[in-house]
Order: C-alpha cells, then structure tokens, then sequence
C-alpha cells in the first residue's frame, strides 16, 4: 500500500534540533531535522545506536528530560504541537523495554484502565469491557485471565501488547514505537509487527518506528529515513530504499546485514565507530568512515536533494551521481 | 507491596525479631498500664517517700511517696505515643516536603531544599529550648505541642531521603510511559513514584522513633516537656536526679527509655536490610 502523500501531514519537524549539555559544551543529539509522518503511514527512523532517532521521538513526545535543549518546530496538522496536552490522546508512544515499561506494582486492568480513566473518564464496568476491548485490538483476545495479572507475570511479549493497548486507549492517530520489538524474541516479534501492521491497516494509524533493525523496517515501513549522527542521510519509500540504496551509509548499512539463509559471516562491517556525541566530524558526519570521501566532505555539510527522476527518493551526499549500488 | 514474604524474612533475622519484641512489648505494657498497675500513678504518700524496691513497691517509691513501676507502665502510655505522633509528624512534612522537591525540580526544588538546609542548620535542641520557653505558659494540650514541636523539628532528612528516591524513580521507564500516555501529574507522582521512594522512610522512621523518645526525655528533663504530675520517662528521670542515691528513680524508666530506643533501632536495621533485598522483579 502506498501512503497518501498529498494529504496534509499529520506531523511534520522542521528544524528539530536536541542538543544535551556536558561538561565538553553542548552535545547535538538531533541536527536541524525536517521530517513529516502522513496520515496512516508507517515511517522508520532507522540508525546505529545514539543516531539520535530516540532522542527525535522523545522531543516529539516533549519527553526528553529538563536539561535537553529543543528548538525548531514541531507541528500536528499545521498547528503547533501541544505535547503535554496531546499525548496519550492524539499521539502515544511505547518503549524499547516492556518489562521495565510497565509499573511492576499495578495489575493489568489497573494499569490498561488508567488513561481511560483520565482521558475519556471511563470507571468499573464500561472501562473493564473497553480495556478488553483494547487488550483485543493489541492483539491479546479474550484477555479476561490476564486482568489481574501482574507485569511479572506475563511474558515479554504480553507485556509489550499491554503498553501498546495502553497506547491504544483513546484512539490517537500517531503511534510512536521506539525499538517496539528490540527486547523479544524473534518468533515474538513477528507477532507484534503482524499486530502494528493490522493497527495501521484498520485504524488509520500512523506510525513513527524508531529502530536499528533493518529486517523489521523492511517489513512494515512505508518510507525509511537513514539517520547518521543527528542528520537524515537518506529518506525513501522501502522498495526503492531497499532496492537502490544510493547514501554511502545506507549502501553499508545494507552491505553489513546478516543474510538469515547462509552461514557465512555478515559481508562487511563499517570500518570505524560512530562518532561521539560531543565530537561530530566537520562537514558529513560521516566522510571518516566514508568509501568514497573526498575532501569537499569535510568541509560541506550535504543536504538531503531529491535524486533526479525519483522526487521521493532524497540523499544527503553529492557524490552518489552516475555510481551504481 | 508484598508484605507477607517480607515478614516471613524477618523471622530469619533474630535481632530485628528482638526489635520487634521490645517494640510491641512496651506497647502492650503501656496499652494494659491501667490493669497491670499496682497503684494510682498520681497518688502521692502511697508510702513512705524514697523507699526502696522491694516487695510492696516493686520499684520502689519516688520523693512524695508515689509508687514507681505504676508511674513507669502509664508513662509509656505518654512517652510513646508521643514519639510515635511526632514521627508520623515529621514523616509526612519530610515525605511531601521531598516529593514536590524531587517530582517538580526546578524552583520548587531549590526552594524546598534551601528550606531543608535552614532547618538542618540550626541546631534542634536549641530550636526546641526556644519554642517551648516561649510556649511555658500553655499548660493544656502540652503533649500535642511536644509531639508537634519534635515532629516540625525532625522531619529534614525525611525530606532529603525521599526527594533522592523520587529522582531515582522518576528515570524509571514506567514514569516515562505514565507521562507519554499523558496522566496527570499528580497522578503520576502518588501512584507511579511515591509507592518506591516510602521503602526508606518506613526505615528511617522507625529509626526516627527511638531519636524521639529520647528528645522528649531530653526535653522533659529540662522541664520543657510534658509537665508533672503526668508521668513521661523523661520527667521521671529529670525528678530523680535530685536524689541520685535513690537509684531506682533514674535507673528504671532510664532502662524503659534504652528499651525502646533499642528496639526501635533493631526494627529500623531489620526493615533496612529487608527493603534493600534484591527481589525478583524489582528494577
């Protein structure tokens, strides 16, 4: 399925910028991202480990802690988005860890019937039909044995289908999963992208999946933005991103994955580490590690162009014309 | 939270068991005072004055002749609910106190926290002294003003212990997905982040109890706390020390006084050491 592009976007940030302070200055987690999330759409954020893909779904959420500094602009349909006030209702998140997400002293129902209480002032009977409704929709039916269990004692993916009903509770139209399947085992996790699929599918929810895990991007996104320290390096729908990766990054993101039907070792790792936080490389962050530099990388910083023919299709490098993947 | 696998461990642990013991004997020695007391507390020239233990007065008599081991049951039924009420007192101003400071940061925070710092500077016995000179004239309600004075004077690293847990809750990920799925503050910090950080303060006041008892003897002493006739422990010690050769006067309700403390202590260590078991599923 293709996304409705032309409709408005549901959320769009223009010039987001996170930046921590430490005891070297201030640290860019997020550099003057553009990005727009279209109605019903599924978007990854994909990237190595302190890309800052996290970091841009908690500034979306306003839940970033106090000392991060925030500027640009995010907007929910053209207006300025109003966090505090919008989460758990228009937009909701669910984390990375299940088993830490969850207040390990509250039974499910307690908890599932907590933003129903708050938000839509749902109490006793009607809430307790609507919480199972939600632990239906998150892919866990007739979830009656469960209502009284304890987070402990469910298992990994139970957990994550009770934040995601959570999530559910009043019918927001983003979802923000950050590495929604990172902690569970593969069999489980096929499960729960069936499950999100399903709820973009049937809801019209969009989703902004934060992850590191190319399998699971490729199965449910619609459009991939490649993020390398802080910046977005290449943003494409998944077939043409799969297919004709053309960013240096994303070709060696590719090129490093394991292939599940050989035994061979995965091809070829990325020389080099990420660069810290603190010490991004003048120019594109990621010309150090970079095949093809030349020494105009290190002194331009590359925005991302829509590559002639494929408007949809932009990079942020100005070396990638006439190479083939 | 799980109370009775906690008490079940405490059955593994002699001296916070003894704690316990001392505990809840005192208490039901002072609760029972008016049954098991051999004499009227207040009755004066039961005997002859200054007598001896011995088998008419089990702990012999004080200066005006009134019969000790009655005056030491009822005086439990002062000294502890007063250190008891103090501590509840201090318990709950540290624990709001600290969890606005902890869940609000900021200006709330440095406020609080230089609040706490002021009361920590000044010294409590003299901060005692003063409040309770100026209030000698109030005769009525003196152990509410006691038990108020002790409570409002001790309730400061109630509020640093629990402003330090909230903080350490708070990066929890269940309060980040509490704050994601939008519930209201307050709602976040009594359900989502108090219930972790009261651990400590149950530790911390019952060790609190034992501090009070004594600064109520201290104060007693001094003739600031509860006036006579009602006997306290403290009262009893401060009218023997007049007579220091009538050993009894001083020694009994002295015993009484470390008793409690001691038991408080115990408890205070058992439950320390109990709460910071690592538990199988406790992040």
């Amino acid at each position: 399925m293709s996304p409705a592009s032309t409709a408005p976007p549901l959320l769009a940030l223009e010039g987001l910028t996170v930046a921590f302070p430490t005891p070297g200055g201030l640290a860019p987690a997020v550099v003057d991202m553009d990005l727009v999330v279209h109605p019903g759409e599924v978007l990854a954020l994909v990237g190595e480990s302190g890309c800052g893909k996290t970091a841009t779904a908690l500034a979306v959420m306003d839940l970033l802690p106090p000392q991060a500094r925030v500027s640009g602009a995010v907007l929910w349909k053209g207006q300025p988005l109003m966090a505090t006030r919008q989460r758990g209702r228009d937009l909701s998140m669910v984390f990375q860890e299940p088993a830490t997400a969850l207040n390990p002293v509250l039974s499910v129902q307690t908890q599932v019937a907590e933003p129903l209480a708050v938000h839509r002032g749902l109490r006793g009977r009607t809430a307790r039909t609507e919480v199972l409704r939600l632990l239906t929709l998150a892919g866990l039916p007739s979830a009656e044995d469960l209502l009284r269990a304890y987070p402990h004692q469910l298992s990994g993916g139970q957990r994550q289908r009770v934040m995601l009903a959570m999530a559910l509770a009043c019918e927001p139209e983003l979802l923000l999963a950050d590495e929604p399947t990172t902690a569970l085992d593969a069999s489980v996790r096929a499960g729960i992208l069936d499950t999100l699929e399903e709820l973009g599918d049937r809801l019209g929810l969009a989703i902004l999946l934060v992850s590191h895990d190319l399998g699971v991007v490729e199965r449910i996104a619609h459009r991939v933005a490649v993020i390398y320290a802080g910046r977005i390096v290449e943003l494409a729908p998944r077939e043409a991103l799969f297919s004709r990766p053309t960013h240096p990054y994303t070709k060696a993101l590719l090129a490093c994955r394991p292939d599940p039907y050989s035994d061979a070792a995965p091809a070829d790792p990325i020389p080099g580490q990420p660069p810290d936080i603190g010490q991004r490389p003048p120019g594109c962050a990621f010309h150090p590690r970079c095949p093809r530099a030349q020494a105009s990388c290190s002194a331009v910083v590359p925005t991302l162009q829509p590559q002639a023919g494929a408007p949809q299709h932009a990079v942020a490098c100005p070396h990638t014309k006439g190479s083939q993947p | 939270m799980a109370l009775p696998p906690t008490l079940h461990s405490l059955r593994r642990q002699p001296l916070a068991l003894l704690g316990l013991g001392l505990v809840l004997g005192l208490g039901l020695l002072a609760i029972a005072a008016p049954w098991l007391a051999p004499h009227d507390p207040l009755q004066v020239q039961l005997g002859p004055a200054h007598s001896p233990p011995g088998a008419r007065f089990l702990l012999g008599t004080d200066a005006v002749g009134r019969d000790c081991l009655s005056r030491l049951l009822y005086g439990g039924r002062v000294s502890l609910p007063l250190g008891l009420l103090a501590v509840a007192v201090a318990a709950g101003l540290g624990t709001t106190l600290g969890a606005l400071a902890g869940f609000f940061g900021g200006w709330v925070d440095k406020g609080i926290t230089w609040f706490t710092d002021l009361f920590l500077a000044l010294p409590r016995l003299v901060l005692l002294l003063a409040v309770l000179a100026v209030a000698s004239q109030v005769h009525h309600g003196r152990f509410l003003l006691v038990a108020l004075v002790l409570g409002l004077t001790g309730w400061m690293p109630v509020a640093r212990i629990v402003r330090s847990q909230v903080l350490s809750v708070q990066a929890r990920p269940w309060v980040l997905a509490a704050r994601g799925l939008g519930l209201p503050p307050s709602r976040i910090l009594l359900r989502h982040v108090l219930p972790w950080a009261l651990p400590p303060v149950m530790v911390h006041a019952s060790l609190l109890v034992g501090t009070t008892i004594l600064a109520e003897a201290a104060l007693s002493f001094l003739g600031l706390g509860v006036p006579q006739p009602t006997p306290t422990w403290g009262n009893m010690i401060a009218e023997g020390m007049r007579r220091l050769d009538s050993w009894w006067l001083t020694v009994f309700p002295g015993l009484a006084i470390t008793a409690a403390v001691v038991g408080f202590n115990l408890l205070g260590d058992g439950l320390r050491d109990l709460l910071a078991q690592p538990r199988e599923n406790r992040p």
